[in-house]
């Protein structure tokens, strides 16, 4: 299955839950913001949703900024 | 609203607080670009008293900066002289026994048309308080007749609701004007003896209902004689910076009317001199750079005319206080106080060109729909 | 002193005793940002938001800004209202509180703000229960509609943003300190301690100051010498300054009539 995730398609072989991936990618779960499919997706639905084909996500996180 | 604010100054303003204030105080004051409610305390204080010269040079300098050397023209028009109040210092006072008239819408025309002959672009309708007599729809009739040959109407009439604004608003009224007369509660209760004028609240929020209303200029003015006059200029002055800042779109202005003769026996408890009367007005104006000042036809002529530097930007002229006092043909009322100044429209504006100063009839155009001339 | 003592100012729900807001942008390296906070002693941080890292997916700016600091996250990046919107959204859902500087920016060259974008985003914002800062231009039709609207703050800049250039708009931010009666946070322009100053005399609530901290030889030092700017400033606000003589003008006499009469 097919997800574009902050812009770039990325191919997936097995069913992972949101949660699960995140962690995979060593980012700590409490400092990251995600948008799924346009609409912003708290952190305690993350454990239940399950990625498709299909999907668009944006990960975040805050950095530096001010002016 | 103002209230609010009111309230809070007068818990701060003990009896000796004017005293307090020193020539440092005054000076820092003087020469400052944007003075705070304190500064104005600072230059209402018997301290400024020795810096009078100072604080003219400074007000005659911001007024040109501001206005120019102009002077806008006015004149009052009574179109009703019966009233329901007991106010201890008018004429008008429900027990006097005067001369009551009403003008007819026709008279009302005609006066308006004697006052247009000599000139005048700019007036002001005034009533006494009768709801009954002359209500909301006689004084927008009498507007309507007279907006096609004046530019501005303005309205000093009895405090009237916020739709009642607006009615007069839609029949071609521009500006109002509503002195409280004294700022000081008890005081105020102590000269209002009876009618509906008794309820301080309404008509200290009157303004605020103009405003909210649409009205393009609000003048305030506290009777200058009834109260402690260094603590009434300054709520005056406080009153009218609050109308600025929350009404922004509103051109506010005062007037520093000083108790005149009128029919009664009531004296001023406090009464002021000259050189207190201009204190104030240069107050006033260093303390709000962009205030309409109003000098009426109250004062004399060589008072007027000494004056007019310190800050002035309107005058009424060849003014009538009576009841159908302009027209020879219209039946006369009693006058609510006498005239001081009693020179023609002329001569009031040859001397204000004497002194360099341009008269102005009409500084404002009416856009409203099927408005008046744009004489 | 007493008057120093309690001088706190109000922000939404918040109480601040510091007037000195920090932006954690442009920085050397992250490690020196907190040491750069507590040499200021500012209470107010902002960052921004922005896509992870794959190369570095645990770096995160959150992990530099010590606890009980309030975070002011800014919408930089949105070029109208409804990405500033989505952004301030997603802030909100990082679970770092409701405060949100406004920032929405379409000219690239001199990076100004657009008002008119900034002042329906700040309306939206306001009605999803946002504390809402937002960053602009120093207009005062606009400044009285934020106000309306519900803004808690007005961020005036003081000149484009990275000139270090100081308050060119001092005579708009003063009327903006006149007028409005919200909390005026000059933001943007501030390139020295001394401009710092010079806004709180002027009666500014407080500043907000992020290049000239970060691109400074020792930003520690000058994160302190910010403080001791701001407060300086403050306290010379708070004392009153005399004033400024004016040249005296040979001039007739305008009050010589009183005399005459008496």
């Amino acid at each position: 299955m097919l997800v574009q995730i902050n812009g770039k398609p990325l191919e997936l072989s097995n069913e992972v839950s949101l949660l699960a991936w995140i962690e995979e990618q060593k980012i700590p779960p409490g400092t990251a913001i995600i948008e799924y499919n346009g609409e912003i997706l708290p952190q305690d639905r993350w454990k239940a949703t399950f990625l498709k084909d299909g999907d668009q996500l944006e990960v975040l996180k805050f950095v530096g900024g001010g002016r | 609203m103002f209230y609010d604010q009111l309230t809070l100054w007068k818990k701060e303003l003990r009896n000796d607080s004017f005293e307090t204030f020193t020539a440092a105080d005054v000076t820092r004051a003087i020469n400052k670009e944007h003075l705070a409610p304190v500064d104005l305390l600072a230059l209402l204080s018997p301290a400024a008293l020795p810096y009078l010269e100072e604080m003219a040079q400074k007000a005659h300098q911001i007024t040109l900066q501001n206005f120019g050397r102009t002077i806008q023209i006015f004149a009052p028009l009574y179109v009703a002289n019966i009233c329901t109040n007991k106010c201890v210092y008018c004429s008008f006072n429900i027990e006097n026994e005067i001369v009551r008239r009403k003008l007819t819408l026709e008279e009302a025309e005609r006066e308006g048309k004697a006052i247009a002959a000599k000139g005048i672009r700019h007036i002001l309708v005034l009533t006494g308080e009768s709801r009954k007599e002359s209500g909301p729809d006689y004084i927008a009739a009498c507007v309507e007749r007279l907006r096609p040959v004046f530019s501005s109407i303005g309205l000093e009439v009895y405090p009237l609701k916020e739709e009642e604004y607006k009615q007069l608003y839609q029949a071609g009224v521009d500006t109002m004007t509503m002195f409280q007369e004294v700022y000081d509660e008890g005081i105020y209760a102590s000269v209002h003896l009876g009618g509906p004028k008794r309820i301080y609240r309404n008509r200290l929020d009157a303004p605020e209902r103009a405003c909210n209303a649409g009205l393009s200029g609000v003048t305030l003015g506290a009777l200058l004689g009834l109260g402690h006059w260094r603590e009434e200029a300054f709520f005056t002055a406080l009153h009218a910076d609050f109308l600025m800042k929350t009404y922004p779109g509103v051109e506010v202005g005062v007037s520093a009317p000083r108790m005149r003769p009128h029919v009664g026996s009531y004296q001023p408890q406090w009464p002021i001199n000259d050189t207190e009367l201009v204190q104030i007005m240069l107050a006033y104006r260093l303390f709000l750079p962009r205030l309409t000042i109003t000098l009426s036809t109250r004062e004399s002529a060589p008072l007027r005319d000494a004056l007019l530097p310190l800050g002035i930007t309107k005058m009424s002229a060849g003014s009538r206080t009576s009841v159908g006092g302009y027209d020879e043909s219209t039946e006369t009322g009693s006058s609510q106080f006498e005239i001081s100044d009693e020179r023609t429209v002329e001569e009031v504006t040859k001397m204000i060109r004497s002194q360099g100063y341009q008269p102005i009839f009409s500084d404002w155009l009416d856009f409203r729909e099927g408005c008046r001339n744009l004489g | 002193m007493e008057k120093v003592a309690t001088d706190i100012f109000k922000i939404g729900d918040k109480e601040l005793s510091s007037r000195l807001f920090i932006g954690t942008g442009k920085y050397a390296s992250k490690e020196i940002v907190p040491k750069v906070l507590e040499a200021s002693s500012s209470q107010v941080i902002t960052l921004a938001i922005r896509r992870i890292d794959w190369k570095n997916p645990q770096e995160n700016m959150l992990n530099y800004i010590p606890k009980g600091m309030t975070l002011l996250p800014n919408t930089s990046g949105a070029r109208n209202a409804e990405e500033a919107v989505r952004i301030a959204r997603l802030a909100r859902a990082a679970g770092c509180g409701d405060w949100i500087k406004i920032e929405v920016i379409q000219d690239q060259r001199y990076l100004l703000p657009d008002n008119y974008e900034t002042l329906t985003a700040t309306e939206i914002l306001v009605k999803e229960g946002f504390i809402v800062l937002p960053y602009m231009s120093p207009d005062l039709g606009t400044a009285r509609r934020l106000k309306d609207v519900g803004a808690a703050a007005v961020m005036p800049l003081g000149s484009p943003i990275g000139s270090n250039r100081g308050i060119q708009t001092k005579e708009l931010v003063r009327i903006l300190i006149e007028e409005i009666d919200l909390p005026i946070i000059v933001d943007a322009g501030i390139g020295r301690p001394s401009e710092a100053a010079e806004a709180l005399e002027m009666g500014a609530a407080a500043v907000l100051v992020n290049t000239a901290i970060a691109t400074a030889n020792n930003p520690v030092t000058m994160a302190s010498a910010f403080r001791l700017a701001v407060e300086s400033g403050r306290l010379a606000f708070l004392a009153g300054p005399g004033s400024r003589q004016q040249a005296a003008e040979a001039s007739s006499p305008l009050t010589g009539f009183l005399r005459e009469a008496e």
